[in-house]
């Protein structure tokens, strides 16, 4: 019918119509308007032609009418519909959305786009010719949407085109997915719930979706009024197998943002990981710019920065841990993580606090449609994943729990160099998102983490992350739309030591943060795009206690004073659009920060180095009284131009503070670190970083490249004293140096996608290096030069490849090299007071062997019917292929006068796991 | 489905303790080839009047522990009045060429060049306030053992000392087990040996032995109100035969600058780290030496000027523990019989490590009694020479 339909128009408009009422008498109660057609046919002599599907509307309509005109009976039972009609005589040719117009204008027939053509029309009005309709239906639109009539009276150039993108399958929301107007340089992203809203040009427009995960789509849509049009996706297999990680596409060379890094979650599980665990944070590391501190350690290094540089943000909650058991696996669940996206520069000016990156993850939306799952048995860890809705298409829970079963696991093996080892841990998460209203949302999450492990020790570490979050979206108007966010982070340690009865003892850390933010967006219009908001963080710290245990203990009881301090900021962004291809990035922080009373702090002899013996006075500080206060602007500005459509340069500048330090002798940052907050004797830190970037995208082979440069200076970096000893100690400022960092690099990437054969390779050539000079020669640190820092590590190479053989069967290998991090090293030896002491080098002057390894995956699927239970996946992978024995940590310890060195290594051999996993 | 699950248990199993078992810390072997060969400076001189001694050594390889002494170093300490001290080598020490003290009020540094020309010179230092300490030795307990402690008391009225290290010197009397009073004396005999008994060297049983300190004893004064000192300087268990019969100890006390204080302070750290959770940061240690012409060069040391202070005490076991017994021998001595045909073995062995104490049994004995060497003869592993100091 559809064909014959738009041959008749077709032929049929260019002839001039005029139309000849004839009234007619009419009833029909409790009818659809397709029935209601039907029912005037029967009854007239009119005949009607339309589409079916027009009138496929279920809804019921009643009236009666006697000798009414036709057009009068045709309003209204196409009222409330975007159907227009035209009377041909007896003909009546019924519409989706155009106004048929029976006044040809001059245009139709110049076929000219010369909007002076318009002037012969009434009113500023685009007349839809069908020549036009047919020639835009192309093969990619799959069906026409209209929304609203033409009608003499539309006069809006624009209008608000919103909805939801959603899986199609699991009918979750899919978040980040570009929709643009095709031909047009109108382009909105899908919001953390799937939804869009942005301001389309009247009439005829193709709406296109772009996606890496998802197959492409494009919608037609003949737009007359403020609609909504959902978008459902079908995932794209291809992509969903093979890319693992993506700037995403048309992040990379189009946003102004230099250093961001999107992992799409669902598609990290290609990567062949440690004991089979799907990791986001061993996955960031493989892209240029990110390091860890080395194999099991918790910490990342970012473009040269420090391991307590970085902000993890769980649901906007300050998470202080990421890891379990030592760092080897991510106390990040990925099943229940939608996005995580790393900035490693251009830090957007409503994130604060740290110097070096964010990693701004963001869990999923529960499914509000059914009841869905995961579950996964791996050789580690366990995990289920339940989403539940509870109002139904309006909210929904989702619970995802991980638990580790190796502390059985210890147990049941005889062996008696693991009698004294245990390792358990597991994490919790629980999040309800209610869409209230239309403009409405709410979300609260929970979160914990609990890590216990004990190896060849009587010790017992614990440590633990707890986390709660709400957040209450509202939407003023299109144009203006708000967050309120609350949320609360603890972190907290103990250390039960128990080796010897009379030194046995209790040890324990805790941080609490409770922090508030109201945002608020405002769309001014295409060009601007406004953010802006404040945010206030109090912490509290209880920097160590150590107790006594059992009755033969002679440790003394010890409780470090509280710290407490507030930090707060306001900010601003303009995203200001230039031009087509030039885009501004434009942030002002503005952060203040003060130390709070309760609180003593020691006074220093200005002529002498901070120690325990130079301190002149102790000043005493009521509870809530300011003991110092630190702020400064925070300016972030990155800018965007496209040299050619898919070629861009990004240059950005940012600066960052920080109030917060972590205190590690250790080189590899440890679970049992402390954050000490800044106060009067300890700065905060602060840096500048400079950075530019090209990004090139050859869409035809899918191919990605970039390259990106940075340079970074930094104040106060805190580093150690010789002999600096931090357990415990009341007056820490005495042992902590505050230095100025340097930090340069040049990142490569070349990413492929698509095909049976994609990947990454990744190269970094970067130098950190900090100066610890001082008036007093104590205090100095290699003659006051600039030396390599702990985390130094020049090149760093990864490669992440996979090859696909089947839909079913595909091979992923991952190849790291890193250059050996720098170490001190005893250098000889030397008699004082008749004993034996170590003269060590400058600090940080060796290095560790270099780090290699190389690892293979492969991964097997279950079959692809799509009516089925559930669907299944399998994972072998071989950790270490090579068997690299590569040095975790380089030690040495002082035993009976003699000085010892130790190299640990974690995994010095191949280890294959099996991981299965199964999604219902 | 359950099947399923059970198999992959025993396998993650097995993988899982792998893991585990494969994690090790082994024995570092690391590159030395860079090995910094740099001058190693002690030095404290006092205003005791005594022949002044600086030990000038290269730094060895890592637990090397056989010394390297500079040799023909030229070297000497200057005052601020212009007096020029000089030093000269002396069994691998350098100890000054006269007798002096180091007088208050005045400055004091120490130059150093070497046989290759290299020249050092240290900061200058000033001599630190001068106090005469007391020492008392009481029962105490430490870690839930008893013993007795000594501690050294002082007080500065000035309130200027405030830094002090200790160094002391130990002398104790031993007695040994067996009170050897005959021996085993080889002579020729018809182409071999025969053993007769003579008697033995006198003064066996008794003997004084002198342990000087090591490492760093370092006490301040600096948080409290009063300069004054009551600090344990050490602390002998009860079951310690060094204080069986009579023991006796000298104290020195040094006054240390601030900036003194804090070198051997850090370099004490740096030999206890390896604590229980976090070792310490290590480095080099910056002390007031340095090359004239090379300021990244590393020394390594501090030239201390210290006023000492000193005391002796002596005390009996029964003077702390009146009503206990001692231990009255650091080891157990068995008496063994060693049949005469036994001894020729490896060349008369027995005979340098064991002493006689009698004949075995019978009438026409075929044996000795003997003891280990030390259960009889002290002057093995001590001296039977009464200490000049020593008082009764």
């Amino acid at each position: 019918m559809k064909k014959h339909f738009i041959f008749y128009l077709f032929f049929l408009l260019p002839i001039f119509l005029f139309s000849q009422e004839k009234n007619i008498s009419i009833k029909y109660s409790n009818v659809t308007r397709k029935k209601a057609i039907e029912i005037v046919e029967k009854n007239t002599s009119f005949h009607f032609y339309f589409e079916d599907q027009w009138l496929s509307n279920d809804e019921l309509i009643s009236g009666e009418f006697s000798n009414t005109s036709i057009s009068v009976v045709l309003d209204a039972i196409l009222n409330n519909t975007t159907i227009n009609y035209i009377i041909d005589n007896n003909n009546i040719i019924l519409s989706n959305g155009l106004l048929i117009s029976n006044i040809i204008t001059e245009k139709y027939f110049e076929n000219t786009d010369d909007k002076n053509a318009n002037k012969t029309a009434n009113l500023q009005i685009v007349p839809i010719y069908n020549k036009q309709y047919l020639n835009d239906s192309k093969k990619d639109t799959d069906s026409i949407i209209s929304l609203g009539k033409q009608s003499l009276i539309n006069t809006s150039q624009t209008y608000t085109l919103s909805g939801y993108v959603k899986d199609r399958i699991s009918e979750k929301p899919e978040y980040n997915i570009t929709i643009k107007v095709k031909d047009k340089d109108i382009s909105t992203t899908s919001d953390a719930n799937g939804y869009y809203s942005f301001r389309v040009p009247a009439g005829i427009n193709i709406i296109e979706i772009q996606s890496i995960s998802h197959q492409s789509k494009a919608k037609k849509i003949v737009l007359y009024s403020n609609g909504k049009v959902d978008f459902n996706l079908d995932e794209n297999v291809n992509a969903l197998k093979e890319v693992v990680i993506e700037n995403k596409r048309t992040k990379n060379t189009a946003s102004a943002v230099a250093g961001l890094t999107s992992i799409n979650v669902e598609n990290i599980k290609n990567v062949p990981l440690i004991l089979g665990e799907r990791d986001i944070f061993k996955v960031a590391t493989t892209l240029p710019g990110i390091k860890t501190a080395g194999e099991g350690s918790a910490g990342f290094n970012v473009r040269g920065g420090k391991d307590d540089q970085n902000l993890f943000l769980l649901d906007n909650a300050s998470l202080y841990n990421p890891s379990h058991f030592l760092g080897f696996f991510s106390s990040v669940n990925p099943f229940t993580t939608k996005t995580a996206d790393i900035y490693k520069g251009s830090i957007p000016a409503e994130f604060g606090g740290r110097l070096s990156s964010v990693f701004d993850i963001k869990s999923k939306d529960g499914n509000t449609e059914k009841v869905s799952g995961e579950a996964g048995i791996g050789p580690v860890m366990s995990n289920v994943t339940l989403e539940i809705p509870i109002v139904k298409e309006k909210s929904s829970l989702v619970f995802g729990g991980r638990a580790s079963y190796s502390d059985w696991i210890l147990k049941t093996i005889k062996e008696p160099e693991l009698d004294n080892s245990q390792a358990s841990f597991y994490d919790l998460l629980l999040k309800y998102n209610h869409q209230i209203s239309k403009k409405d949302d709410l979300e609260t999450s929970v979160y914990y983490s609990h890590d216990k492990y004990s190896i060849n020790s009587d010790s017992i570490y614990k440590y633990s992350n707890l986390l709660a979050t709400v957040k209450w979206d509202h939407d003023f108007n299109v144009k203006n739309k708000s967050s309120l966010i609350v949320t609360n982070s603890q972190y907290k340690f103990n250390i039960d030591y128990d080796s010897q009865p009379e030194k046995s003892f209790d040890y324990g850390y805790k941080i609490n943060e409770t922090q508030f933010v109201f945002k608020m967006k405002y769309a001014l219009n295409e060009k601007h795009l406004f953010n802006y908001g404040i945010s206030s963080k109090l912490y509290n710290v209880e920097p160590g206690f150590l107790k006594p245990t059992g009755s033969n203990s002679v440790i003394k009881d010890l409780t470090l004073e509280k710290e407490k301090a507030l930090e707060s900021a306001l900010f601003f962004t303009e995203n200001y659009k230039v031009n087509d291809k030039f885009l501004i990035n434009l942030g002002l922080r503005y952060s203040f920060y003060s130390a709070l009373g309760p609180s003593t702090q020691n006074i220093y002899q200005d002529d002498q180095p901070k120690s325990d013996r130079t301190i002149v006075d102790t000043k005493t500080y009521s509870n809530n009284e300011s003991v110092k206060t630190y702020g400064g602007f925070e300016p972030r500005i990155s800018a965007r131009y496209f040299i050619m459509p898919d070629l861009s340069v990004k240059a950005s500048f940012d600066r960052t503070y920080q109030y917060m330090h972590l205190l590690s002798t250790n080189t590899t940052q440890s679970p049992m670190d402390v954050w000490k907050l800044s106060d009067l004797n300890t700065e905060p830190q602060s840096s500048n970083q400079f950075s530019l970037g090209l990004f090139k995208n050859i869409i035809e082979k899918s191919l990605e490249l970039s390259v990106e440069g940075y340079y970074k200076r930094s104040k106060n970096i805190l580093d150690y004293k010789v002999g600096a000893e931090l357990f415990l100690n009341e007056n820490i400022e005495t042992e902590l140096l505050q230095g100025e960092g340097k930090a340069y690099g040049v990142e490569f990437l070349i990413k492929k996608e698509k095909g049976n054969f994609n990947g990454w390779l990744s190269y970094t050539y970067s130098r950190a290096l900090i100066k610890l000079d001082s008036r007093f020669d104590s205090e100095k640190i290699n003659n006051g030069q600039y030396f390599p820092t702990n985390y130094d590590k020049p090149h760093d190479f990864s490669a992440i490849l996979n090859y696909k053989f089947t839909k079913r069967y595909s091979l992923s290998t991952n190849f790291v090299y890193q250059t050996g991090r720098p170490v001190t090293f005893p250098i000889g030896s030397y008699d004082l007071t008749g004993e034996q002491f170590t003269l060590y080098s400058n600090r940080n002057q060796y290095r560790i062997p270099d780090y290699y390894r190389l690892d293979i995956g492969l991964n097997f699927e279950g079959n692809h019917k799509i009516k089925k239970l559930a669907h299944s996946f399998w994972n072998l992978s071989v950790y270490n292929v090579l068997g690299r024995n590569n040095p975790y940590n380089v030690y040495f310890v002082t035993e009976d006068k003699k000085i010892k060195a130790y190299k640990t290594s974690i995994f010095s051999v191949p280890i294959p796991t099996i991981t299965y996993n199964i999604k219902f | 489905m359950h099947m399923n699950l059970s198999i992959i248990k025993k396998t993650s199993l097995a993988f899982f303790a792998f893991a585990f078992l494969s994690s090790c810390t082994e024995q570092y072997v690391y590159q030395n080839q860079d090995f910094e060969d740099a001058m190693s400076v002690e030095a404290t001189l006092t205003n005791e009047l005594k022949y002044q001694e600086i030990n000038i050594s290269r730094t060895r390889l890592v637990n090397d522990t056989i010394k390297k002494p500079e040799s023909g170093a030229k070297v000497t300490v200057v005052d601020s009045d212009g007096n020029v001290f000089n030093f000269d080598e002396k069994d691998g020490k350098y100890i000054s060429v006269n007798e002096f003290k180091v007088e208050p009020n005045k400055n004091y540094q120490l130059k150093i060049t070497t046989k290759s020309g290299k020249s050092y010179i240290s900061s200058q230092q000033v001599l630190t306030t001068q106090n005469s300490i007391d020492l008392e030795a009481k029962m105490a307990e430490k870690d839930g053992t008893q013993g007795v402690q000594i501690n050294v008391k002082s007080f500065d009225p000035a309130n200027t000392s405030k830094y002090y290290r200790y160094e002391y010197e130990e002398t104790y009397k031993v007695q040994t087990v067996y009170n050897t009073t005959e021996r085993v004396e080889l002579v020729p005999y018809q182409g071999s040996f025969k053993m007769i008994i003579v008697p033995a060297e006198p003064n066996t049983h008794i003997c004084y032995s002198t342990k000087h300190s090591t490492g760093i004893i370092q006490t301040n004064t600096k948080d409290l109100t009063e300069d004054r000192v009551n600090f344990p300087v050490r602390f002998i268990d009860k079951s310690n035969y060094i204080i069986a019969y009579r023991y006796s100890i000298l104290v020195s006390q040094y006054t240390q600058s601030q900036a003194a204080y804090d070198y051997y302070y850090t370099s004490k750290k740096m030999v206890d780290s390896g604590e229980l959770l976090s070792p310490n940061q290590p480095g080099y240690i910056i002390g007031n030496i340095k090359s004239t012409s090379d300021s990244s060069e590393k020394v390594v040391g501090f030239f201390e000027v210290a006023s000492v202070a000193k005391k002796r005490i002596f005390f009996n076991f029964t003077d702390i523990f009146p009503s206990d017994d001692p231990t009255t021998f650091f080891r157990k001595c068995e008496p063994e019989e060693i049949q005469f045909s036994d001894i020729p073995v490896d060349n008369y062995k027995v005979l340098s490590t064991h002493v006689y104490i009698g004949g075995g049994p019978g009438l026409s004995p075929t044996s000795y009694w003997m003891v280990e060497k030390q259960c009889g003869d002290c002057t093995t592993f001590s001296s039977n020479v009464i200490p000049s100091f020593w008082e009764n």
